[in-house]
Order: C-alpha cells, then structure tokens, then sequence
C-alpha cells in the first residue's frame, strides 16, 4: 500500500458521563481557556485517503466493509494508486449495509493513515475470500486484525464509544443517499457516476478503463 | 449511640466520601463504558436512528431535489440496449440549475448532518466556479445562508481546488459527455451488494 499522506485522525475524546459532566462544570467555571457556554462543535474528523492527497484526480468510493463487491473494487484501485502515485487518490466514504458493518466503520477509524486502510483492507479481506460472507469478523478477529495495524480491541471500542465518529458514518451514508447510490460500491469521478450498478463482471476491462480515465 | 461516637461516624463518612466516591465512580462509569461500546447494539441503534431519518419527509423531498433520479434511469436503460456499463453524468453545469440545488438545500442547513451530506453532494456534483455564479440566482430568503454554506464547501476539503469536479467533464457548447474522458464503458453485466 501506498499512502504517502493519508487521513482518518481521531480527534475528539470519547464522550462519557464523566467527561460531559467534567467539560460542563470547567466552561461553567471558566476552566477552559476561552470557554463559554455557548456549544462548540468537535473538530472535524479527516477524510481517510489512499495515496497522496495532492494528487490531482480523486476516486471517491462509498463502499461497505462487508461487501465482496466493496472489496473487488479495493483491490483494483489499490493497485492503481501504486501504480500512478502522483496521478490519483482514493477517498473512502462509509456506506454500512449489514447488520453489523455501521461499527465497523465507526471501528476503523480508530486507526490513522495507513493503519486505516491495513484494518478495513484486512476485514475486506475476509470478507472477499468468504465470498461476501462477513461471519468471520468476531470480536477475536477484529482484535487480530487491531493488533496487526498497531493497536487493539480497546482501539475499536474507544473509536465506538465517539459520537462525531457515528455523526461521520451518517453523513457519508446520507449523502450516499442523495446521490442515489442503490447497491455498493459507489465510485464517482469528476462528475460521474460510475458504478450505478455496481461494478463490472469484467474486472480486467475495468481496471484497463479507470488506468486510461486517469492517464487523460 | 453516643454523641460523640455519632459526630465522629458522621464526620469521618463526610471526610473519606470523595475518596469512596472517586473509587466508585470509575468501576460503574468502566461498566457503563463497555455496556455502552457493546458494537452489536451501537449498530442496531445506527439502523433505528438511519430508519428514523430516511422517513422524515423532507428527506425524500430533498433526495428528489438535489439528486438526478431520472438521468440514473436514462444511463442505465441505454446501457442496458447497448450491454455496457451504465455510466451517469451527475455535473451541475448551468449556474440556474445549480442555484435550483442551493435554494432546494437551503431550507435544511440548519440540521447538521444533512448540512454536510448536502455539502458532499454540492462539492461532487457543482464546481466551484458554478456554485459561486449560481448565487446571483439563488432565492432572495436563502440567499444569504446559502452564501456562507457556499464559502464553507471549500473547508474540510483535502487536496487541491477542484479536486472532486474539475469542470473538464464538460464541453463548451453545455453538453455533457455520457463518460469521463480516457474511460471506455465496460462490456457486460455489473453487480454489487444492494442497499438495506
């Protein structure tokens, strides 16, 4: 994997009884350095990004991280991004479909830059070779896969336990909604929609198709 | 009991009660924590909550309006008669037309997450140049909001202006071409998982 630059930085601390409560008391008290009562917004989460976010064509995906056709697409583009790395950048965008996929994306961004990508490529991985079967994620995978990219089962519980991190996956599927995403993945490209079906059977086409898109 | 012993009880209870306090707390706020972080529920809530949104009606109202339903049925009727890939142009090239999305959105900026799903849709489907003339033609009541939202779509963006729409996909003469430049339309079926 490439990512020379990439995003997805959890910024805001989980919200508990204990830190509401605490943060309330210290703006009431004027503990807080230009503090007042007035609500302020966490900061933004970062957009993950495959490649070099200075790269000056963007693949945006709505993809699922429990969707074989999701994970198709990853393996195409990740190469692509190695291949052309001042060329072209991929951003994720959550679109969850199953049951259990909304904390998995919330889950993954716990982890930063390449470390994103490792942990959801690894449960697309699964995913992709079960054939669209996500029973595999447990709870003892997930920390598996956590573990290898620097962290653990808390990183995952701490990412799930932030509500900007849950405000973020709903945009994203929101938005997906408005753009009239009906199946995953959604991949869009200067003003196209190019998966309205999802993605072609033919993948060696396709692949062949996006390198000749992106070299234009 | 005594006098004495009672103030004594009492006084030391007040005395070690923050400590017991400090002591309590963080057990029940750990068990809270993992009860709370249980990723099972906190997906099944997701999806009661996504429920709850997608029925508000001025959701529907606004995926009609700021989305291009029918130009998605075209592209894949006429992908379908020549068996290729469906491909949908979704830019918003006429500064009247753009303005039409704006005044549709601006009546829900005030919800934050459709504000920004909004702005997601504004940056990938109208170019930045286009949204900027488009405010000359945007409603006189929203003008103003819509202004600010507008200049707060170049925010959060990661990497260069015009990186999502870069306006090459148009032509000069308006038309829009069915497929980006460089991309051939891929023979043969597509698939991928359907939405809930």
């Amino acid at each position: 994997m490439t990512g020379r630059r990439t995003g997805g930085d959890a910024t805001s601390a989980p919200w508990t009884r204990r830190t509401v409560l605490a943060s309330g008391a210290a703006a009431a008290f004027g503990m807080i350095p230009g503090g007042s009562l007035d609500a302020k917004e966490p900061p933004p989460i970062e957009r993950p990004i495959m490649g070099d976010v200075a790269a000056p064509k963007r693949l945006v995906v709505w993809g699922s991280c429990t969707c074989a056709f999701t994970a198709q697409l990853y393996v195409i583009l990740k190469q692509i991004v190695q291949d052309m790395p001042r060329v072209a950048s991929v951003e994720w965008r959550h679109f969850p479909l199953h049951q259990p996929d909304p904390a998995l994306h919330v889950g993954s961004l716990g982890f930063k830059g390449d470390h994103f990508w490792g942990f959801v490529f690894r449960v697309l991985g699964v995913v992709l070779e079960k054939g669209g079967d996500y029973a595999g994620l447990t709870p003892e995978k997930l920390g598996e896969f956590a573990q290898a990219e620097g962290g653990s089962a808390a990183t995952l519980k701490e990412a799930q336990a932030d509500p900007a991190k849950w405000a973020m996956v709903k945009q994203d599927l929101l938005a997906g909604h408005f753009l009239g995403i009906t199946a995953t993945p959604g991949l869009f490209y200067n003003g196209f929609f190019l998966t309205p079906g999802g993605i072609p059977l033919d993948k060696k086409a396709f692949d062949a198709s996006l390198r000749g898109m992106l070299k234009s | 009991m005594r006098p004495g012993v009672f103030g004594f009880t009492f006084a030391a209870t007040i005395a070690i009660w923050p400590l017991a306090a400090d002591w309590i707390e963080p057990a029940r706020a750990q068990t809270a924590a993992v009860a709370e972080t249980d990723p099972t529920d906190l997906s099944k809530a997701f999806w009661t909550d996504w429920s709850a949104t997608k029925a508000r009606p001025e959701i529907s109202v606004l995926a009609k309006n700021v989305g291009y339903a029918d130009a998605k049925t075209a592209a894949i009727k006429s992908a379908a008669e020549k068996r290729v890939q469906a491909i949908v142009p979704i830019a918003i090239a006429k500064p009247k037309d753009a303005a039409k999305f704006l005044d549709s959105a601006a009546a829900s900026l005030s919800d934050p997450a459709v504000s920004k799903a909004l702005a997601t849709v504004a940056t990938l489907r109208i170019a930045p140049q286009t949204r900027e003339a488009a405010i000359a033609y945007v409603a006189p009541a929203s003008k103003k909001q819509v202004q600010t939202w507008n200049a707060d779509l170049a925010n959060g963006i990661r990497g260069l202006p015009g990186i999502y729409l870069s306006g090459s996909g148009q032509t000069s003469s308006g038309e829009v071409p069915s497929a980006p430049a460089g991309y051939a339309p891929v023979a043969g079926g597509s698939f991928g998982c359907p939405v809930r």
